[in-house]
Parts: C-alpha cells; structure tokens; sequence
C-alpha cells in the first residue's frame, strides 16, 4: 500500500454530482485514489456510496462532474477503462441456476481478454471456491456468493478493484477472510482496491487512505494513519461519581481538553502519555476510576454524522 | 458480439423455465393429435356433413396436412404467450437477479447487451417454432399420412393437393416465426421498464389481447387504427393457404391468391420488430442501472 500525492492519481473524480429530482445524491464530491492504494469509501448507509460507484461503472450518468481512470476520461474510454476495473456491486448476485464455474467463466469472456481455464481455475482456488466450483450458486452460502462474486471481480487480472460493502452479510470469519484476501492481492500484487463500507473499523484495518461522505457530500478525505492517530485519541473516564470527577477535572491542566460535546461523559482530548498523570491526579481527589476507553476520534466524528 | 450472442443463448437454454414452453408446446400438440387419432373421424364426418350431400368427397379428409392447419389456427394464439416467458425475462429478470449491473458494467456496449439479448431470444422463438413445426407437421403426417387439404372457410371450401401442401407449411412457418419475433420484440422492450418479469409478460399479454380485441370489433371508429396493429397481421399465415385461379376457376399450384397483401402483414411485422427494438436501444442506452 503506497500512496504519494506526487504520482498521477489512478481514479480522479471532480465535482461530481447526481440528482434525482430535487433530491441530490452525489453532491460536488471529489476525490482521488493513487496506484496501490487500499482506498476506504466511508459514509453512512443512504450517503451516497453506492450511487458514486455506480457513476465510476457508468452504470449511473452523472449530471455534472468528471471521472478520470487511468488517465482516461471514462465516458470517452469507457470499454477500455472497464477492461481494467473489477467491481463487485452491493451483494454479488450470480445466475443461481449456473455452476459457481460457469457464472466465473462467463463473465470470465465478457471481458474480451481471452481468459484460460486455467487462470478461471486460479481464480477459484484464490477464492477458496475450487471444491465447489461444480456446485450451483443457488446452493452457496452468502459467504461464497461473495467470494464468487470477488473472483468474477479479479478474473480478468484488473489493475482497479471496486468493493462495494463488501463484507455485508457475512460471519467474522468471512470478513476475516475478505480483509486477508484484499490486503495480500494489495501487497503481492500491487492492486488498487476502492472499498466502500459503512464500517470504519472495517475500514481502519485494510485501507490506507479514506474518504468519508455525508449526504452525498465529501466530509474528510486523507489517509487512514492521520486520521485515526492512535497517539491523539479521545479518552473517555469511566467512574463511579462523573459529576464529581469533572469538578476534580476542571482544578487540573487537563480542564481545556475537556469534550464539552460529551457532557455529561468525561471525555478528554489527550495523548497516551498523559494518561498516567491524569488517573493519579484522580485518584489522589477520591475519584474511583471504573475504566478508562480510548474513543476513536474519527469514529466519533462518523457516530455524530450517523446520528444527525 | 457473437460471444454475448453464446453466453445468451447458454444462459437461455440452461434456465428451467425455457423448457416450460417446449413441454408446453409438445404437450398441448400431443393431446390434439390424441384426441383427433381417437375421435377425429366422427368430428370431420360432423364438419363435412354439409359438404357431403352436394359433393362426394373421396380420400383420406383427416390427414397430417388438416391436422397440422387445425393445430397451427389453435397453438399460435398461445405461443405469444410462451414468447414472452422467456423474451419478458430477458432484461427484468438480469434486474431482478441483481446481474444487470454485473453485465452493464463490463466493458461491453449497451448497445450490444441489448443486439446479443434480442438475437438470443430471437434465436428461442425460431427453436420454438421449428419445435413446434416438427411435432405439429412431422408428427401429424406420421400418423394421419398425407393427402390433399380440404379447409372450409365461411362461404369457400380450399382443396389443396398434397404436393401442394408442404411449402405452404414451410411458409406459413416462416411467417409465423416472424410474427412471434415480433411479440418477442415487444415482451424485450417491455422488460426494460421492470424488475421483475412478471410485468412484462403480463403487460405483453394485455396488449396483444387488446389488439386482438380491437382488431375483432368491426365499428367505424377502429377500423383506421387496424392496419397498424401487429396484431392485425399476425395471422397472416392463413394467406398461404389461399390459392389463386385461373379465368377457368381452376387453382393455380404453387400460387397464393393475394401474396401481396401477405408480403404487406410481413412488412408490418417486420416495422414493428424494427421499432421495438429501436426502442429498447433507445431506453437502454440511457437508462440508469439502479437495481
């Protein structure tokens, strides 16, 4: 996972915009994703995840903007951009009434690339497919129909690949598997993954760079580590008499990293290394300290957008 | 193109619900051969009782060629509706399966998903009715035999020669095929506008019943408006089983009494089909893949 603001960005998008009467789902939203990238798209169910990934597919027309993939205009070189990419779409639904290999092994020649047995049959095995392959899809767990559905994705060796809520529906250890699957086709390979998730801890644990949208709206884009700096965390106090402990709190140097927001839960803006010097200063005015939790900055941020 | 043309057609013919309409189509074929091998001489002696006491009618009446026409005036009122089965799925059931946005977003055309989509289910209706010509035709001369063709219209009674018969057939198939081509044409546009293919089956049903229905009623106000409905000229079959006469009333073989009015109804078809399809291009092309 590599990413640097000086190398041509792999998918640009600009003022992109899609409106459904007054209604606008995709509102002036721009971003990039740079080769290798593990790109998280954040935003809150109804954000208008999937109505963006629908426009980078041109399954949608956008109303306004523009959509560069691989230096290419995507209207002007649509089949050529789309021979590269591999999208799963909200749930993969497959034809139930063909076998895991023939749904891979149609989509495999839609792709004009001349696809071999023997690459359907890597991809099968790359997936964990290949002793079910023979099997018809209406008989696959929700779990298999993902992995089929991330194997039609890869198949034709994309340079991009577009994920959407790709974990949806699925037990830890199928997510488990998804995130290991994403982060060594990432590694190995060098492939760029745009992820959309409605999950940031999801999120946190495969992408290196993220975007988070509200309302069709572009709210924070960067990368993961800057975002999510576990050095600068939120810490929230947990004790037996809150009240009495934010009194203790305002006598101390800690009383401006107070989250007024969070009231009446003691929260403070704080690094790690304070931590010690605050619990002994609590400890010391009577204040009985139940727990301390780290609250995730940029997880609270999303929460409150939830929310709204 | 021909490999969207293949992966249609295998998706086509590995969908159980393709064969409902062959089974249909052989079952219903069977049972009126059945019931025509059990109880057909008394039905034809019933027909011809008229006929009989003016003229005296030698041979074998209920042969392979009767039964076929008989067959052919009754299935091809039904077979529209087996058409749309499988010509309504064609796009709404991709929508519904949740594969359309798969399809539409490989780097293939729309224009061609929809050319590969109509071909293909073109491609099922001419199955259908070669399937239908060999159990109707085959099958019926298999077991009536062959002789000449006598059809009683309203105020005429047709003889055809039994040499006569067989290319009337490969004809009136033809025609047919292009006329159900025609219905798959309209179930394929219909499907486009849904997500699932109920819709569209049961919409493509209720417009050929409506025509049919227009089409029946003679009043002023209608008759305008007949000519353009394909379903006007989708029984334009029949054509080729009236046979032109010389300035002796004597049948002319080989000949059809008004070709040109049957060249007309296939022309109509032909515009529709090409209109249809026009549309579905149309609509496809611009239509946002929300499902």
């Amino acid at each position: 996972m590599s990413s640097s603001l000086d190398i041509a960005p792999l998918l640009e998008v600009s003022g992109l915009t899609k409106t459904y009467g007054s209604f606008k789902a995709v509102d002036d939203l721009s971003f990039s994703v740079f080769p290798g990238d593990v790109f998280g798209f954040l935003g809150q169910n109804g954000a208008g995840k999937s109505t963006t990934i629908r426009m980078l597919l041109t399954l949608i027309r956008p109303n306004a903007g523009q959509i560069r993939v691989f230096g290419m205009d995507l209207q002007q070189h649509r089949r050529e951009v789309l021979s590269r990419v591999g999208a799963v779409i909200e749930k993969p639904d497959l034809y139930g009434y063909l076998t895991g290999q023939e749904n891979l092994s149609l989509f495999a020649r839609m792709s004009g690339k001349g696809i071999t047995k023997a690459r359907i049959q890597e991809t099968l095995e790359l997936v964990g497919l290949q002793k079910r392959a023979g099997d018809r899809v209406k008989t696959y767990s929700q779990g298999m129909k993902q992995r089929l559905g991330i194997a039609c994705a890869l198949v034709h060796d994309p340079d991009l690949i577009i994920l959407d809520e790709p974990t949806n529906g699925l037990d830890p250890q199928g997510i488990a598997d998804i995130r290991n699957l994403v982060l060594s086709l990432s590694r190995e390979q060098g492939k760029t993954f745009l992820i959309s998730s409605h999950l940031l801890a999801e999120i946190e644990l495969m992408a290196n760079r993220m975007l988070i949208i509200d309302r069709g709206r572009k709210i924070v884009e960067g990368s993961v580590r800057e975002l999510v700096d576990p050095q600068d965390r939120e810490l929230q106090v947990e004790t037996l008499d809150d009240a009495h402990a934010l009194e203790c709190i305002s006598h101390t140097p800690w009383a401006g990293q107070l989250m007024h927001d969070r009231l009446p839960q003691v929260v403070l803006s704080m690094s790690h290394a304070e931590i010690p010097a605050l619990v002994d200063a609590l400890v010391g005015q009577g204040v009985r300290i139940l727990a301390l939790r780290p609250v995730n900055r940029l997880e609270a941020y999303f929460l409150s957008l939830t929310h709204a | 193109m021909i490999t969207l043309i293949r992966i249609e057609l295998f998706k086509i013919f590995r969908k159980p619900r393709t064969y409902i309409a062959f089974g249909a189509v052989a079952s219903i074929i069977w049972l009126i051969q059945l019931g025509f091998w059990a109880d057909g001489e008394s039905y034809i002696n019933f027909g011809m009782a008229a006929l009989s006491e003016t003229f005296d009618v030698q041979g074998r009446v209920l042969n392979g060629y009767l039964l076929a026409y008989i067959i052919l005036q009754t299935l091809l009122v039904h077979v529209p509706l087996l058409i749309a089965l499988v010509s309504g799925d064609m796009i709404s059931g991709e929508a519904n399966m949740g594969t359309l946005r798969l399809l539409a977003s490989r780097p293939v055309s729309r224009t061609q998903i929809i050319l590969s989509k109509f071909l293909a289910s073109s491609v099922y209706t001419l199955a259908l009715l070669v399937w239908m010509a060999v159990w109707t035709l085959f099958f019926s001369l298999f077991i009536f035999g062959a002789d000449d063709m006598i059809i009683m219209k309203s105020e005429v009674v047709t003889q055809i020669s039994a040499a006569d018969a067989a290319w009337r057939y490969v004809a009136a198939f033809g025609f047919a095929a292009l006329a159900m081509v025609t219905v798959s044409a309209l179930a394929f546009l219909l499907s486009i506008f849904a997500e699932n293919s109920i819709g569209p089956i049961m919409a493509t049903m209720s417009i050929i019943i409506l025509f049919t229905i227009l089409n029946s009623l003679n009043l002023p106000i209608y008759q305008d408006i007949k000519p353009y409905l394909f379903t006007t000229h989708m029984l334009g079959w029949k054509g080729f089983f009236d046979v032109a006469v010389n300035a002796s009333n004597e049948q002319i073989p080989g000949s059809v009494e008004n070709l040109p009015a049957v060249m007309r109804s296939a022309g109509m078809l032909l515009l529709h089909v090409i209109l249809f399809l026009g549309a579905s291009l149309y609509v496809f092309r611009r239509k946002d893949i929300l499902s």
